[in-house]
């Protein structure tokens, strides 16, 4: 099948420019990494928003906390040192204290760090005057003091037995000096600085960050000196500047088939993917006709296969049973529920389905999605499967910015959601199933577009159960719970997980392997090796 | 000839300020939230809302337009909504470029397209002007971000005779960096301006004077260069800043595919983040740009024809 | 002249007519010449290279290339011909209502067509189809809000001169009212250029929609249009480059076949135009 694609592309001398030819510009200086982005965002890391800003904050900054590298900590036990040497929490889980590490310096000769600094940082996250990204994910925080010039205690408001995971391992939470960013202002964001492994050299609006490497890092020096995070918006430009050797790392495309291509273009190409990456989950609006009828949404159910979504995008997609991916704590697999909760694909079954709520011919639904090419993908092949259960979406594709706004305004029936959660058991769940974050028409509610909880009844009680769980295992079996009592009523459809994919030329050796954990990872074990 | 440029300006004002109001207003009929793009999606109402506070955007529309307007009278062009790094930062990271890509594509079309249009107008109808005819239609029939995908396929990744994409470092790089973007528009461009060329050629050399000189015998070649070309310049020169004024907005295919920045870059990814500040700043340089090159072309009619000099 | 005649003596626009003819054949029978459903997707076949069962091969939905530029004919078509369409008309009616009355209506007319040919058709289209949404009918009115003003110039300076002629005078004279006028001694005149630049624009139209699309502004997923496909081709180059190859060629045809028409006219037509 693949010599009438040859006779047309791999007529080109594609090897001799290429991959493992070693005759890469990047090799000159350092490193590169290409990410899908327009221009730089902002470096504050309690302000971005772009994944591509993302990764060169990871590398500019700490937090107190880390996983493994390369993997997301599924349990408090699973979480290493890093700005902070060892911590403790009182038995409730509701005060936490964190004991610094000692000699820590700020790059660009600001002084060491400490327990100012962190309360600092910290202090900004819970001021509600003051702006900052996923400001959700630190309203458990109570206080924060700084007890000695190394140990910082946290109060919160309820227990949290994760409280390193569900806050301190978070962009927004890594720490930055007091003075330099106070100093700085706005400026910080071109400008930053931070006690990471990298620092920021050159900084081009509109073509990347020049990193380069902290000699004074508390962890040594990162092995390669330079890094340069460029930022290249166009697929095919950053795919084709890849394959060219220009650059050693590229963002990879969330369509289907992209991975495998990729693969049989050029075998040696190694790939970094995250599991499970971003959780899709599809969004049923129970105040709408016909979705408000049980049966329907165990139709619409049983039209979607999970599976052959995943199976199009090769290794990057993992099926979904409930709304929380399999890896986490608190998620559910098919095996361990019982029958009726398990929906297998039956397209049959669920035109029997619609044929009981009295629909024998199928129903029509309207509903948008985004352009961006994992939302329309996705999207679209779950329309073609709807369509062979005699559900007929009629989909609109809209620009990213305008299906946020308009989701946020409860106008959309079925609105697929692509997130990416910590591992936290409770957070997706109380973002988006909880009563309290119910959309609303003046977009002044959150991310329950299904209306559950308060269209029916909903999870409320059980999660508030959880919350006030101090520990750990007890918590992951009540959100099992929780899936359950999703799986029964089907307010939201659990559709793939997608992981986040580095294509990487072997000339390079990211030092651990990458597993799971969020869009961006340290590079500072990175070595060349080719 | 001062007064005239004056009037000209004078006379742009009004048009200039009719298109910043039909933007501010096209601009808030967009569904789509900057505070919510800014702040990400699992904001806060509260956070929200001070955002806009702090952007300004919860005041009256009208009130917004004031601002706007005396924002404008002072040339302050203010900050992103989206990371407050001031505007002019944004333009001077974009702007130049979009220059830059635009001067030499215009020199590839017209160092292309005029000898390609002499060549079919002096050979009408023999073989040559249909191959130069075919060859612009060529041209004309590609889209010019598809020719830039192939042309990077081939010239750059099998190739490796030019760099896939990027601006380049020093100032030999940079220029390499922009032939092959350069040679995309400018192919298209040239289509164009060959068949400007040909025709306003075409249509001088039926003229009696023109005639007249080849009745006294002159060289062909110098009638062509000294009479007819001179004469027909003046059509061409106004396709060309029509075509400039495209290049100027429209090469954001290019740009994209070519992972350059440009005015049209910084304008596409300012409307899907719904930045306000930057979509109208940008619209206000690219309209000034328009007024500019109209007035260099009005002086340069006046340049080749002084009988236009009033 | 006869028939026959055109055709000897003009052999390259007679053929681009066939080709347009052909063309909007595909266009309607689309349906009925398309060997798959152009939407249906099957994982299993993502990515072929073309066979005797696929004959420009499967994208990375597995839905099959050939019948996706076929139906793909339909839209570029149709919009191709219905934004300029919308637009001559339109401006034709501005154009003549500011050359033939004059005086404020024309100062009007004139600003309008100014300040919107302040905008290159590609700026006009990016914001007014960010301004409406992305989709079929949102392009066609960016396009046709793009083109307006050239339309009107051309109709303008034709009712100008037109206007003066002295049996315009004559015929108000003797009663007959405005609308007569226009529509027995203005419309013929100005109809002639407008035409020859409605297939010249047809051709431009075709283009920016492709454009527009590889911009994420254009036609929408899962309707095909030659534009889409390319930005989604070009995506999945190296899954299989036949989906850009394809739709390219079509475009280019397309083009090729309404510039070659359009110059066919004007020639016809004799025309002169200082566009």
């Amino acid at each position: 099948m693949n010599i009438a694609r040859r006779s047309i592309l791999g007529g080109l001398p594609m090897a001799a420019a290429g991959l493992l030819g070693g005759t890469a510009r990047a090799a000159e200086g350092g490193m590169s990494i290409a990410l899908s982005a327009r221009a730089v965002g902002t470096l504050d890391p309690t302000k971005t928003v772009l994944g591509a800003d993302n990764w060169a904050c990871r590398q500019i900054f700490d937090t107190l906390v880390v996983p493994q590298d390369g993997t997301f900590a599924i349990t408090p036990a699973e979480f290493k040192p890093s700005l902070a040497q060892s911590w403790d929490s009182s038995a409730d889980a509701r005060t936490w204290t964190f004991h610094l590490r000692q000699n820590v310096l700020w790059q660009k000769d600001q002084g060491e760090m400490t327990s100012e600094d962190v309360a600092f940082s910290f202090g900004r996250l819970i001021d509600p005057k003051v702006v900052v990204s996923n400001k959700v994910l630190y309203a458990n925080i109570a206080t924060v003091e700084a007890v000695d010039k190394y140990t910082v205690r946290f109060t919160l408001n309820r227990p949290d037995p994760l409280f390193c995971g569900s806050s301190v391992y978070t962009m927004s939470a890594n720490i930055v000096p007091k003075r330099a960013y106070t100093e700085r202002g706005d400026a910080f964001g071109q400008d930053p600085v931070g006690s990471g492994a990298y620092q920021t050299e050159k900084l081009e609006l509109n073509k990347g960050v020049t990193l380069r490497g902290f000699d004074k890092h508390f962890a040594g020096a990162p092995v390669v000196k330079q890094l340069q995070v460029l930022y290249v918006l166009d697929t095919t430009a950053r795919t084709l500047a890849f394959l060219s050797g220009q650059v050693d790392m590229i963002e990879g495309a969330r369509t289907p088939g992209w991975m495998q291509s990729m693969q049989s273009r050029k075998p040696g190409i190694k790939f970094d993917a995250t599991k499970p990456g971003s959780i899709n989950t599809l969004h049923l609006n129970l105040t709408r006709k016909p979705l408000d009828d049980l049966r329907v949404r165990q139709a619409i159910r049983c039209a979607i296969d999970s599976q052959s979504l995943a199976n199009a995008y090769g290794a990057m997609g993992a099926p979904m049973w409930g709304v929380s991916p399999t890896d986490f704590a608190g998620s559910v697999s098919t095996d361990s529920l019982p029958p009726e909760l398990r929906y297998p694909y039956d397209p049959e079954r669920a035109k029997k389905l619609l044929a009981d709520a009295g629909y024998p011919t199928g129903v029509a639904i309207s509903a948008f999605t985004s352009q961006r090419e994992d939302y329309s993908a996705i999207m679209l092949m779950v329309q073609e499967q709807l369509r062979k259960a005699n559900i007929n979406l009629n989909l609109k594709i809209i620009d990213h910015t305008s299906m946020q706004n308009d989701n946020r305004r409860d106008l959309n029936s079925m609105a697929m959601e692509s997130s990416s959660y910590p591992p936290v058991p409770t957070q997706a769940l109380l973002q988006q199933l909880s009563s309290g974050a119910v959309v609303k028409s003046d977009s002044t509610g959150g991310g329950n577009y299904s209306h559950y909880g308060v269209a029916m009844p909903g999870v409320d009680t059980l999660l508030e159960k959880a919350l006030d769980e101090p520990d750990f295992t007890k918590r992951a079996a009540l959100c099992q719970d929780v899936e359950r009592q999703v799986l029964r009523d089907l307010p939201d459809i659990g559709l793939l997980t997608l992981s986040y994919v580095i294509a990487r030329n072997p000339r390079i050796d990211v030092g651990y392997p990458v597993q799971s954990g969020y869009a961006y990872w340290p590079l500072r074990r990175a070595k060349i090796v080719a | 000839m001062l007064r005239t440029i004056g009037q000209r300006l004078a006379d742009s004002v009004p048009t200039l300020l009719l298109v910043v109001t039909l933007v501010f207003l096209a601009l808030r009929l967009l569904p789509g939230d900057p505070a919510l793009v800014a702040l990400g999606e699992n904001a806060t109402p509260d956070q929200l809302d001070l955002f806009r506070h702090r952007m300004g955007l919860d005041i009256p529309l009208w009130r917004q337009y004031l601002v706007f307007l005396k924002d404008l009278a002072t040339l302050n062009f203010g900050t992103s909504f989206m990371n407050q790094i001031p505007i002019l930062d944004l333009l001077a990271a974009s702007l130049p470029y979009t220059l830059a890509l635009t001067a030499a594509a215009t020199a590839v079309g017209v160092a292309l397209g005029v000898p390609l249009g002499v060549l079919a107008a002096t050979r009408r109808g023999r073989t040559a002007d249909t191959v130069a005819r075919l060859l612009a239609l060529l041209g004309f029939t590609v889209p010019d971000f598809y020719l830039a995908a192939l042309l990077l396929i081939w010239l750059a990744l099998g190739w490796g005779w030019f760099p896939i994409n990027g601006l380049g470092e020093s100032l030999p790089d940079q220029l390499y960096h922009l032939v092959l973007p350069a040679v995309t528009l400018g192919v298209v461009k040239a289509a164009f301006i060959s068949r400007l060329t040909r025709s306003a050629l075409l249509d001088v050399l039926g003229r009696d004077y023109v005639r007249t000189a080849w009745a006294k015998g002159a060289q062909a070649g110098r009638v062509i260069y000294r009479h007819a070309l001179r004469n027909a310049l003046l059509p061409v020169a106004t396709g060309l800043s029509v075509s400039i004024l495209s290049t100027l907005s429209g090469s954001v295919a290019i740009e994209l595919i070519f992972g350059r920045p440009g005015l049209g870059s910084l304008l596409i990814g300012a409307i899907e983040t719904r930045d306000y500040p930057v979509i109208q700043a940008d619209l206000v340089v690219f309209a000034v740009l328009v007024v500019a090159v109209n007035l260099a072309m009005d002086l340069l009619a006046v340049a080749i024809d002084p009988r236009l000099r009033t | 002249m006869t028939a026959t005649a055109v055709l000897l003596r003009r052999p390259v626009g007679t053929l681009a007519a066939i080709v347009l003819v052909l063309l909007v054949l595909v266009a309607i029978f689309a349906p009925a010449l398309s060997p798959y459903d152009p939407l249906t997707q099957s994982v299993m076949q993502a990515n072929l290279a073309p066979s005797a069962a696929h004959w420009f091969g499967t994208d990375q939905f597995g839905r099959d290339v050939f019948s996706r530029v076929l139906t793909g004919t339909r839209s570029s078509l149709l919009l191709g011909t219905i934004s300029p369409a919308i637009a001559a008309i339109a401006g034709c009616a501005l154009g003549i209502l500011g050359g033939y009355f004059g005086g404020v209506t024309d100062r009007v007319v004139g600003r309008a067509i100014d300040l919107l040919l302040c905008f290159p058709e590609l700026l006009l289209g990016i914001l007014v189809s960010a301004a409406l949404g992305p989709g079929f009918w949102e392009l066609v009115a960016a396009l046709g809000l793009a083109f307006l003003p050239r339309f009107a110039r051309i109709a303008r300076a034709s009712t100008l001169s037109v206007r003066r002629e002295p049996y315009i005078e004559a015929s108000l004279s003797v009663g007959c009212r405005h609308a007569l006028v226009i529509w027995r001694h203005v419309l013929p005149n100005v109809s002639g250029p407008i035409m020859v630049v409605l297939t010249l624009w047809v051709a431009t139209a075709i283009r920016l929609e492709a454009t527009l699309s590889f911009l994420g502004l254009g036609t929408q997923a899962p309707a095909p249009s030659w534009g889409n496909i390319i930005r989604d081709g070009l995506n999945n180059l190296f899954g299989s480059p036949w989906p850009i190859i394809s739709a390219g060629i079509a475009i280019s045809v397309t083009v090729l076949a309404f510039n070659l028409f359009g110059d066919a006219v004007r020639d016809l037509l004799d025309v002169e135009l200082d566009e």
